[in-house]
Formats: structure tokens, sequence, C-alpha cells
């Protein structure tokens, strides 16, 4: 798999492709950077914070409900027959639960939340950046780094282990409907098992880790919409690759905490 | 002698290997209306965008004053950019924001004033540009010329001392145009500011002009009055201000 060709599509060049790679690479981490310089730094824009939160949140609500409950009742469907070939049907709902606090519900929704909102991101500052605004805001003595992407950054940060425990609810529930629709079970046995199987290192780093992944999808939008350049095919080419990069880096981030937890947590 | 505002010296910027503004001087004198004319991708947009700060020169210096823009750190540069007001070319108005809040954004940001205050001068700016029942619109509901007009009135909330105006009239209508000239032309006198403005428009040009200069090749080739450069026996100038289908070979 050609990763920098997927991410710039199949215009460029081999070497150009590459180079592009590498230059997002290093864009990201300077963005990065200038985030935590910036981010303690006067004025804080608390309003304008609000506001993105309540947007995002707002935007992504009613995909991810969807997401979350067919998450929790297509799991269980599919576990269902093997653990009652063998009599194991006690251990579906915690099975259930653990897949979802600890993988499922963060990965999914961060990855429903970068197509969602990485890519609005990118339009929204791509566009911005094209028609001079953020050139405008620059002449006003305003600096459009702190107040366009610090602002998004920390909404992104803040909202998607907000959006996370909700889905992971609403998947658990899911996996009760699945199971009532074969198996006479109470909600309070089925509650109780949930409960009983989920312990601090599940929960912790289940939603340590969409911090990360809100950070992530946050400035990844925010560096391709404030770098995007060449009219509205560039707001187009920055709405998409926000996207792709989010989503492969979210993967991969995944990954790498997956491991880090095994070894702060080793029994889990 | 006149009193310098602005001193440019030996600016240079290019832009992939070829270089727009070649060692360009030039100086703008407190209390003037300096128009820059030009064919298009001429560097005026760009030398506007480098005395402004948005665009680094690969060499030469930029003299505020007597302060270096170069050597100004960034509060220092934003105390300079608190004195000046833009009028990009199309606008550049804030979508997600109505007119009032756009007008709001500078003042929030760069004055003191409280929200009193800041409805008032609002109000007042919008009168000056004749849209006061605009305040609550967003720029998707502007027309082309309201929202130049608009535009203007973010510019100079802030009373600027120097004005920058990119194309003001391009893609208006004649009228629109005329109107928009006269409209900068008495604010220039009611506030008196510094103006450089980029034009093609030669209409506009005569209304706001004191001075005017034409960029070609990356230099100066003309300095002086408007009549005179409109007058010029050069051919290229001549062709340029002509109304005549440009002859081949010109």
């Amino acid at each position: 798999m050609n990763i920098p060709k997927l991410i710039y599509g199949s215009r460029l060049n081999f070497k150009e492709s590459v180079h592009n790679f590498f230059a997002t690479i290093a864009g990201l981490s300077i963005i990065s950077l200038e985030f935590f310089r910036q981010v303690f730094l006067p004025p804080y824009e608390i309003a304008e914070i609000r506001k993105h939160m309540n947007e995002l949140g707002i935007k992504t609500f009613p995909i991810v409900s969807i997401t979350g409950l067919i998450i929790g009742l297509v799991l269980a469907m599919q576990s269902q027959p093997v653990f009652v070939r063998f009599g194991a049907s006690d251990f579906l709902p915690g099975t259930v639960a653990l897949s979802v606090v600890r993988e499922l519900g963060p990965v999914i929704t961060a990855l429903i939340f970068a197509g969602r909102v990485s890519s609005g991101i990118g339009a929204e500052l791509g566009s911005m950046r094209v028609t001079e605004q953020i050139d405008a805001m620059e002449v006003s003595a305003v600096n459009p780094f702190r107040y366009l992407i610090v602002t998004r950054v920390i909404a992104t940060t803040m909202i998607l282990p907000v959006l996370t425990i909700y889905v992971i609810f609403l998947a658990v529930f899911g996996g009760y409907i699945a199971v009532i629709i074969t198996e006479n079970m109470s909600f309070a046995y089925y509650k109780n098992a949930v409960i009983s199987s989920i312990q601090y290192g599940d929960l912790i780093p289940g939603i340590a880790k969409t911090f990360i992944f809100g950070f992530i999808v946050g400035i990844v939008g925010s560096y391709k919409g404030f770098t995007a350049e060449g009219g509205t095919e560039g707001v187009g080419k920055a709405s998409t690759t926000s996207v792709v990069i989010a989503s492969l880096l979210i993967l991969l981030v995944d990954v790498v905490l997956v491991k880090l937890t095994l070894l702060v947590w080793p029994t889990t | 002698m006149a009193d310098n505002l602005i001193t440019i010296e030996n600016l240079s910027k290019g832009f992939n290997g070829k270089m727009i503004l070649n060692n360009l001087n030039m100086s703008v004198f407190r209390g003037e209306n300096l128009v820059v004319f030009g064919k298009s991708g001429s560097g005026k947009s760009v030398l506007l965008k480098c005395i402004i700060g948005l665009m680094k020169p690969d060499s030469g210096k930029i003299y505020v004053g007597d302060r270096e823009l170069q050597k100004m750190n960034s509060d220092e540069l934003n105390t300079f950019r608190k004195r000046t007001g833009f009028l990009f070319q199309g606008a550049a108005l804030y979508d997600s924001m109505s007119v009032r809040e756009n007008l709001a954004f500078p003042l929030i940001r760069n004055t003191e004033m409280n929200k009193q205050e800041r409805d008032k001068k609002i109000i007042n700016t919008l009168d000056l540009v004749s849209l006061g029942e605009a305040i609550d619109k967003m720029p998707s509901e502007l027309s082309g010329g309201m929202r130049k007009r608009i535009g203007l009135a973010r510019a100079i909330i802030t009373d600027p001392e120097i004005m920058f105006y990119d194309e003001p009239t391009t893609g208006l209508d004649p009228i629109t145009s005329k109107e928009i000239s006269e409209l900068i032309i008495a604010l220039q006198h009611r506030l008196h500011m510094t103006s450089i403005v980029v034009t093609h428009d030669l209409i506009c040009a005569k209304i706001i002009s004191d001075r005017s200069i034409f960029l070609k090749d990356g230099d100066i080739i003309y300095n002086g009055i408007l009549a005179d450069l409109a007058g010029s026996d050069d051919p290229f100038l001549k062709n340029f201000f002509s109304d005549e289908p440009i002859k081949s070979g010109d």
C-alpha cells in the first residue's frame, strides 16, 4: 500500500508524494508545538471554544448515536451464537462492554468524528484562507492561530471524550437489545454483568486516548485548512486530505496506545 | 521636505524563481493618496502585503516612520497594524459572522470600548458607508458593492492612520465603482488618513489620486501625477490607458 499516494492522490508522482508526506508530518509537528506554545497565552477566547464545542457536538450527535447503538447490537448479535454454543451466554454482556469500552467505542467514534469534523474544519479554514479572511484577521492585529486553531483544537479535544462515553452507553444498551431478542435476560442482570466486568484499567485508557484522538482531529483539520492554497480546488483538497490523514493517524496512534496501556496495566 | 510615513529601499520579492518586485524604492508621504498602477501580476498586491507584513520580502527594507518593519517583534508589528486598515479585493468579510459581528471584531480585540460604545461606533461607521440597514445581515446576503462598503467600514472602524486598498472597485459596475471611489475620498478627507490604493481603474484613480506610480517588471517606471501618467508618450503606458484595441506588436 502506497500511503503517501493514498493521501495525496494519484496525480502526483512517487517523489512528490513522498515529499508531501514528510512535509505534512513536519507541518503537523510544527503546528502541534505552536499549539502548546500558544494555548496557555491570553486571550483565551472561551466563548469561541464553547461555540465550537456546541457546534461539533450537535453536528456529530445524530451519526454517533446511530453508530453507537448499532455497534453494540451487531457485536452482541455476532457473538451470541458462539457464546450459546459453548454455554457461556453469561459472559456476553461483559464481552460486549469490554470490546466497546477498550477499543470499538473510542476508535469508531474517533473515526466518525474525523470524517465529520476534520473535513469540516479543513474546508472552513481553507475557505477562509483562500478568500483572505485569515489575512484580514492578521492585519486587524488579531492572532488567527489562537482565534481559529487553538479554539477548535481545544473544542475537539474536549468534546470527543464526551461523545465516546455517550457512544459506549448506547453500544452497551444496543448489546442488551440484541440479547433480549433471543434470550430471557433481565436488564438488572445485564447491567450488573457489565459493571462487574469493567475495571479502571479498561475504562481509563479507553477514555484517555480519545483526548489524543480529539487533538489529532482538530490539529489535522486546522493544519490542512490553514495551509490551503489554490482557490476552491485547494479547499476541497484540504477537506478530503484532512479526513484521510486524521483517520490514519488515529489508527496508528491507537496501536501505540494499546501497547502502552498493556505495559501500564499488564493484567488487563 | 515631505514627511515620509513609509519608506521602501531595494525591496525584492519573488515566487518560484520569478522576481515580482525587483529592487524597488519608493516613499509614501503622510496624508497623501498614492495610487499604484500596473498590469495583473505586476506585484501591486504583493507590495501592499509586504508593507503590512503579510509577506516577507526576499531582500530590502521597509521603514514605517524610522522603524524597520522586518525588525519589529510581533507586539510592535501588531501596534503598527492597529494604526492601519486594509480593504481586500474580495472584502474578506468573515462568512460566519453578521455585519455587526464583523465590525465588532477589531473593536473587541483592539480597543477598551464597552458594548454600548461599540454598538454606537458600529452604527456610526455603517452610516458613513450608507449601509445602516445591513447591520444584522450575513455576508452571503450582501451584493458585491455592499460587501466592499462593509469591508471598508470594518477597515476604518478603528480610525486608522494608514489605509491600504487592494483593487477597491474590481468586479463592480461603473456606477458602484464611482460611488466606492467617492466614498473613499470622502472618508479620506474626513478621517485625514494616508492611503495606498492598488487599482486598474482609471476612473477610481482620477477621483482618489494625489500621486501615482506605475509598476512594471518589478520596478517603478513612473512616479508623478495621474494626468501626466495617463497622457504619457511611452507606448506601453499609452496602451495601458487607451480605450482602443491593442495593436499587434505592442
